[in-house]
């Protein structure tokens, strides 16, 4: 063998070497997380909301639809109530909506509830179907954190980067202490001050104006996550008069809140709540199994299920048809 | 070779130095004296010293004194030729030069006679009594002799003051505190303190393992050096190939459990799954002879590896390639191209829980690439100045085991939907509590990028006479790590409570689950600027005094770019070296060096302001569970509320050796060396918000009010360990056909903490008398004797060689919960009682035959590992009753067989 | 050449003898050790049964744990007794938060190996297992009862209790058990029990006070900073409950856990340099 000759090949092959392991079969693994959507922001001010009596917020639960309802604007421009619509913030942000309203001298209840897509926990009652239990889905439910307070304890930038409402005591040492300024706060299954629901789920609490009417408050609905489908997350939120423990809240408040990308409701979405609400969960998922995670659904869970039957009966709990 | 002017010196010294950057030790230093047969000094003798690891010659005429001294030069089998008009010539041939150390030889010349040139085979003095540093220089020719396992990390454990397993913990620190170098060069995972690449066994030259007493210019960790020297080729082409196939189904493992109280589990048998394939190519020959040389070398490594009661065998294969390339346009100039890479992959790594489904496995890949370039500049007989610049990427992914949709080799299949090779993001991950039962999908993802920027320059100037001999090093390194992360949970996380009856898989019943935010990016970097100088000093011939020091600030960023430590480091070293008889066959040496601790980035990533947001939502197993939203609530914060350390004095530890080297019969060097380290303020995580009651049992209040838990980074001066090891040791050097060493190290480590950055100080550290006990590197007594020998007149060349090795057993330490954290987390205490894991020791043996045949020679080894092996892995638990468990498993006894060709 | 090896030789070493003089440590937080002492009429507690009758223990087993915090300042004119300054009030029906920099206890709640001695046994007060028994026999008058409703009346039988619920393998383990090493002692002219003290870790800010109270026991051998609901929990067959350990915010808000019997310090102790060891006299009696 000719060294020189064996020179030059094994050149080549040093300089594939090289390529081979500056590749690498390296990846940072970004590819792998849904894009975010960029015709909608991630944080987003909404303006002064009007405050429901109790007689609006029936109505509005009657409304067939909500969204118009709710789009209503009183003399001074202030809509009843509210349907935003999200994109996911970057990683390591927090994203959110903010909207104010006016304190009326007693309590307020503020809800939000995220928009519920597919079956998930945020219907799934304590006695489950079995076999339609998945806990949570790829294209699942969003999640909205709800904070609340005095406007001007608020450090956020309305629209452009949420805050808090925490504030400073300095005592007589000369250390300055965080003070928590927030009202909205919701007690845990396990006494904790500062709880917020699950996925999904309807949240919702109380704010004492009392001897405050006319001061503004600032309410956060801090997107805890965005449903990977779209990455978008539509929710409905509202100011109503009274305390929240008076009203009936639940995931049948408001309906109609899972909006797709054209701010059109998803059918299904609603179909769902509305056989949750009217206790069909298991006719539900066996008249439309991939809404409930599992297309391949077999006999045992659903019999002899007879779908034209029951959809004729609960048209409401049907689609995709 | 020009005399340079006295300015440029100064010039070089100061300024080039500091400008460029320092670099570790790659070479050794040759030096001698000429005499005559009456003794006496012959001046200006022509000496000429060449090897297979440097190209060309180098060539140095004795001084008045008769004589010679060639430094740095890199290490390997030289030989010396001495030539004056009217003596004859001589030549040394088989001088080892070993990195970092001094090769003292002297050559004895008669008068000219018919005789052309006498050749003789040095051996050199078998002690080298101008070093200081402690540790070993395993050459490639030993390490092909014992059974090393073919990997640098184990042949590290031979070294006395070694412990622990292929992450080794040297000198008593913690095994993330080592500095390993590849051709001086820092490859120290940047993120973990650890061995960041795998390389070709064939390819290392040599593997140089310091424990403490060494200069200033091998940096300034807590721990020892693991330096890797890669071979570079020669004038004559090279090749060698090799498989070696390691199997130990055959021996079953014995899981053997016993409890803190003695009560005694069920010892379990299991079939073992050991399987091992290593494929290997080198060659290596001249581009242009005496200018070019190159080296090339592939390995490729398999292996199947299963933990008792897992039917899938943890699955690694690995590629290990290097790439050499090396010029020398003339005798003063040399440069030298290096690149590594090592991608891997593990499949199925979770060995460690008897019931996980396979679907609940997951994956690692990782690897990475080493680019180096280096310039090696001979200024002058006596000076010399080495630049070297790299870059590393190491990169680390960890995801669920992709799906197939062959369903014969696939346990995780695909969906129909799915791609081939798709990692799975569909699936919720589930853990059962208490790890008692994995399944589904694994739950997390991991994306780690890991990058290292280092450029270095030193600069040595030697056999300077000033009130005796002087050689000065000088050097300054520049480097800047980033480690960028992307970790996140594939959907929710579900958890099953699995000790209650009425769980059910199928209806999933009694879980809890974990909601979390979008993945969470971070991004941490360090900047790191050292400096050092060192002089070795013989003021007479037999008396050596090393000193010198070195100042390194490094700067630790977490992802917001705040300063989470802004450390200064100084190292100064002294050692005093005495060869009381001058006749190289004596060193007393006493040494004293202080040692710090920098940082690595994963304290910056505790430290990081922005989080993954978490909820926990609780299940039907809380028996009042319904869908009320009341009882759907848990929160955890969804952001970090750290902060940063105000000030620290950064770890370091204060070393003190003494101790004697005698060769007491020809070739066997006895050895007994005392250390004392003291290590303190070692980094520990400080819990700002809680005030503790007097045991540390119970929160008593929060100081700023809230619940929230503020952690900050600290180097408390209660984080301590106090280190002593008495070593004897004995050293029978490559001569005769033999070689054998042993060593025995007594040790006592006791402290408040082993691991830096320590987890368990978090929990509450201000009470002192918590934590202060032994530490897992109290292994009192530490044996490792190894040895080879070639049988004489024997055609085919058999060796023989066997390593045996013995850890007695390490403490373990009693944990409680705490009240406050309601028994949930762990806490160590001293209130306790106090055990040891059982002594350890392994024999292994390998024969090998070198079997002459046309145009080169075939090699066939046999090496039986883990005879009388009585455990490889200990570890202790703790059960759901707070009792702690030993379990022992009994590594399969291996036998390899592997073939090399070589021509 | 000499000349310049000179000066590379000067310059090591000074660069040697720097870095053996540099230090670093900026940290504000500091060590402070002290006394606290007690009244001996403090251990006098006043006890009643579910039958009304009356007894006094005077003992200082009976004390409960004695709470010291380190606050900005004390004040007097919030409660009946000195008590730290508060904070803002920021929840309706709550009292401002005392926002504590540091603190310690002697003696800590630690469960007694019997569900009847939840919240009732404090360390640093016995020295053998034939001691609580007696005490609770003796004193408390509520005889230490096993699983089986029976008298424990052997230290050695309550060993293996405690062995057995708290995985033991020493008496060195059980932490209410000390041999001879009890937290308080008589001082000299006998008015005081005394135990040496410190609080670790402490930010420093210059006049910040250090102030405390010993939770006495109720008349029932009840103490109010003790949360039985908490704690470690007991899983022994059919057995199942928590062991009981203080509340979590008794430094933010000690003046709703003082109640009658206890004795709190008359007006804190102030700091003035990182170097001062505190004195706390818990002379004041509270009496609702």
């Amino acid at each position: 063998m000719k060294i020189e000759r064996f020179a030059s090949r094994s050149q080549i092959a040093l300089v594939g070497t090289v390529l081979l392991g500056l590749s690498s079969c390296d990846r940072d693994g970004r590819d792998l997380l849904p894009p975010n959507n960029e015709d909608y922001p991630a944080v987003e001010e909404y303006g002064e909301v009007q405050i429901l009596t109790s007689a609006q917020f029936d109505e509005f639960s009657a409304a067939d639809d909500q969204v118009a309802w709710c789009a209503e604007e009183d003399d001074e421009g202030r809509p009843r109530c509210l349907f935003p619509m999200l994109s996911n913030p970057e990683a390591g942000v927090t994203g959110g909506a903010t909207f104010t309203f006016e304190g009326t001298g007693s309590s307020v209840c503020v809800l939000a509830d995220p928009e519920a897509v597919f079956w998930g926990l945020s219907i799934a009652p304590s006695g489950r179907v079995d076999r339609f239990s998945y806990p949570d889905n790829y294209n699942d439910d969003g999640d909205i954190d709800l904070f609340g307070g005095l406007s001007s304890y608020y450090t956020g930038s309305p629209g452009v980067e949420l805050g808090d409402f925490k504030g400073f005591y300095t005592d007589s040492s000369g250390r300055e202490i965080e003070i928590e300024y927030a009202e909205c706060t919701q007690t845990g299954y396990l006494g904790q001050d500062d709880a917020h629901a699950g996925r999904g789920t309807v949240e919702y609490c109380d704010i004492n104006t009392d001897e405050r009417e006319g001061v503004h408050y600032t309410i956060v609905a801090q997107t805890f996550s965005v449903p990977l489908d779209d990455g978008l997350l539509s929710f409905g939120a509202m100011v109503v008069e009274g305390r929240c423990s008076q009203k009936a809240i639940d995931e049948c408040t408001v309906l109609g809140e899972s909006l797709d990308e054209d701010v059109n409701e998803r059918s299904c979405s609603r179909a769902l709540e509305l056989a949750h609400c009217n206790n069909l969960n298991l006719e539900y998922c066996c008249a439309n199994p991939e809404m409930c995670g599992e297309p391949d659904i077999d006999d045992d869970v659903c019999g002899d299920f007879d779908r034209d039957a029951f959809c004729g009966e609960h048209p409401y709990a049907c689609c995709g048809d | 070779m020009p005399r340079l002017p006295f300015l440029l010196r100064v010039f070089l010294l100061l300024v080039v130095v500091p400008a460029s950057a320092f670099a570790s030790v790659t070479k050794g230093t040759l030096k001698g004296q000429t005499i005559d047969v009456g003794g006496l000094s012959i001046p200006g003798v022509l000496i000429t010293a060449q090897s297979e690891s440097m190209m060309g010659v180098r060539q140095m005429n004795t001084d008045p004194e008769g004589r010679f001294y060639f430094n740095d030069l890199p290490p390997g089998e030289y030989s010396v030729s001495a030539e004056k008009a009217g003596f004859a010539k001589v030549s040394k041939t088989n001088v080892v030069l070993s990195v970092g150390r001094v090769s003292n030889i002297t050559i004895e010349m008669p008068l000219a006679t018919a005789q052309e040139e006498i050749v003789v085979e040095e051996k050199g003095p078998a002690v080298d009594t101008e070093s200081a540093q402690r540790g070993s220089v395993l050459t490639k020719e030993f390490l092909e002799r014992i059974p090393a396992g073919r990997s640098y990390q184990s042949a590290v454990q031979m070294a006395a003051g070694v412990t622990g397993g292929s992450n080794p913990n040297i000198g008593g620190a913690s095994y993330n505190e080592n500095t390993y170098l590849l051709d001086g060069v820092n490859i120290t995972d940047p993120v973990t303190g650890t061995f960041s690449l795998n390389f070709n066994f064939d390819a290392i030259e040599q593997i140089q393992v310091l424990t403490t007493a060494f200069d200033p210019e091998y940096g300034y960790n807590l721990g020892g050096v693991v330096n890797v020297l890669t071979q570079s080729g020669g004038n004559t082409l090279d090749f060698v190939t090799g498989v070696y196939v390691t199997n130990g189904n055959w021996s079953p493992r014995l899981d053997a459990r016993y409890a803190s109280d003695g009560y005694e589990l069920a010892p379990t048998d299991f079939d073992s799954r050991f399987e091992l394939y290593r494929v290997g190519m080198m060659v290596s020959g001249p581009v242009v002879r005496d200018k070019a040389w190159f080296l090339a070398s592939y390995s490729m490594a398999r292996s199947l590896i299963a933990n008792v009661g897992i039917d899938l065998p943890r699955d690694f294969d690995g590629h290990y390639m290097l790439a050499k390339l090396t010029t020398q346009p003339s005798v003063s100039h040399r440069f030298t191209v290096l690149f590594q890479t090592d991608p891997s992959a593990i499949d199925n790594l979770d060995q460690g829980d008897r019931y996980v489904e396979p679907e609940a496995q997951y994956r690692q890949a990782q690897g990475g690439y080493f680019v180096s370039g280096q310039w090696d500049w001979y200024i002058s007989s006596d000076m010399y100045l080495e630049t070297k610049a790299n870059v590393q990427k190491s990169f680390l992914e960890v995801t669920g085991v992709p799906c197939t949709h062959n369903k014969e080799i696939g346990y995780h299949p695909c969906q129909p939907t799915e791609l081939e090779n798709s990692l799975d993001f569909v699936t919720p991950g589930r853990y059962g509590i208490n790890n008692a039962f994995d399944s589904d999908n694994f739950p997390y993802f991991v994306f780690d990028d890991r990058w290292r920027f280092n450029a270095s320059t030193k600069f040595s100037w030697n056999q300077i006479q000033m009130l005796g001999t002087h050689d000065i090093k000088a050097g300054i390194e520049v480097d800047r790590t980033l480690w960028d992360q992307l970790s996140g949970y594939n959907g929710n996380l579900l958890f099953y409570d699995l000790n209650q009856l009425s769980y059910n898989p199928d209806t999933l019943q009694n879980y809890y689950w974990i909601e979390v935010t979008a993945p969470y990016n971070f991004i941490a970097t360090a900047e790191h600027a050292g400096v050092f100088i060192q002089d070795v000093y013989k003021p007479i011939e037999n008396l050596t005094f090393r000193y010198g020091g070195r100042y390194d600030r490094q700067i630790t960023r977490n992802d917001q770019g705040d300063a989470i430590v802004d450390a200064h480091l100084w190292g100064p070293r002294v050692s005093v070296i005495w060869d009381p008889w001058a006749n190289q066959k004596t060193k007393l040496q006493a040494s004293f060096g202080r040692f710090n601790d920098g940082g690595r980035l994963a304290v910056a990533s505790y430290m990081s302001q922005s989080g993954l947001g978490q909820k926990l939502t609780l299940g039907e197993y809380f028996s009042n569970f319904t869908s009320d939203v009341a009882n759907n609530y848990f929160y955890v914060p969804n952001e970090n509320t750290n902060t940063i350390m105000d000030g620290t004095i950064a770890p370091r530890s204060d070393d003190f050796v003494v101790g004697f080297e005698r060769e007491v019969i020809q070739d066997l060097v006895i050895s007994t060396f005392f250390e004392g380290k003291f290590t303190r303020y070692i980094y520990a995580w400080d819990e700002l918000n809680l005030v503790w009651d007097e045991d540390g049992y119970n929160v008593l209040g929060y100081s700023n009010g809230t619940v929230e838990n503020l952690y900050r980074m600290r180097t408390p001066s209660i984080a301590r360990r106090d280190y002593y090891r008495l070593e004897l040791g004995f050293n029978k050097r490559s001569a005769d056909r033999w070689e054998t060493f042993g060593n025995y190290s007594y040790t006592f480590s006791r402290g408040t903490v082993q691991n830096s950055p320590s987890a368990f100080m978090q929990v509450p550290q201000e009470i002192e008398h918590y934590v202060n006990g032994y530490l897992p590197t109290d292994i009192r007594h530490d044996v490792a004797v190894g040895g080879w020998w070639d049988i004489p007149d024997d055609p085919w060349t058999t060796s023989v060689g066997f390593t045996l090795m013995l850890e007695s057993g390490y403490p373990l330490s009693r944990y409680y919960g705490t009240a406050y954290y309601g028994g949930g987390s762990l806490l160590k205490d001293t209130r306790g009682s106090y055990a040891r894991t059982e002594t350890w020791w392994n024999l292994n043996i390998l024969v090998r035959q070198d079997i002459p045949v046309r145009k080169g020679a075939l090699r066939a080894t046999g090496q039986l590992s883990n005879i009388l092996n009585n455990r490889t892995g200990e570890f202790a638990g703790i059960t759901g009753d707070n009792r702690w468990i030993i379990s022992s498993r009994l590594d399969p006894i291996q036998v390899q067989l592997g073939g090399e060709y070589t021509f | 050449m000499h000349t310049s090896t000179t000066y590379t030789l000067l310059a090591s070493v000074g660069l040697l003898l720097g870095g053996c003089a540099y230090t670093e440590d900026a940290l504000n937080h500091f060590d402070f050790n002290g006394t606290v002492r007690i009244p001996v009429e403090a251990v006098q507690v006043e006890m009643r049964d579910d039958d009304n009758e009356t007894w006094t223990i005077d003992d200082p087993r009976a004390m409960g744990p004695i709470y010291m915090g380190v606050f900005p300042s004390v004040v007097d004119n919030l409660y009946d007794f000195s008590h730290p300054e508060i904070g803002p009030v920021t929840s309706d029906g709550q009292s401002g938060d005392a926002y504590p920099l540091g603190g310690n206890t002697v003696g800590r709640f630690e469960w007694g190996c019997y569900q009847q001695l939840i919240c009732q046994t404090v360390t640093g007060r016995y020295s053998s297992y034939d001691d609580v028994l007696e005490f609770f026999r003796d004193e408390v008058r509520d005889p230490i009862l096993d699983t089986n409703g029976q008298e424990v009346t052997s230290g050695i039988e309550y060993q293996e209790q405690c062995f057995e619920y708290k995985y033991a393998t020493d008496d060195y383990e059980i932490a209410f058990i000390d041999d001879g090493q009890l937290d308080f002692a008589l001082t000299s002219d006998g008015q005081y029990y005394e135990a040496e003290t410190s609080i670790p870790h402490v930010p420093f800010y210059e006049g910040m006070t250090v102030w405390g109270w010993a939770d006495m026991p109720s008349e029932g051998f009840g103490f109010t900073t003790c949360n039985s609901s908490i704690g470690e929990s007991v899983y022994y067959y059919e057995e199942q409950y928590d062991v009981g350990s203080n509340f979590s915010d008794v430094l933010n808000f000690p003046g709703t856990y003082i109640d009658h019997g206890d004795y709190v310090e008359n007006e804190g102790y102030v700091l003035t340099s990182t170097e001062d060891e505190f004195v706390l006299e818990l002379g004041f009696r509270y009496e609702d």
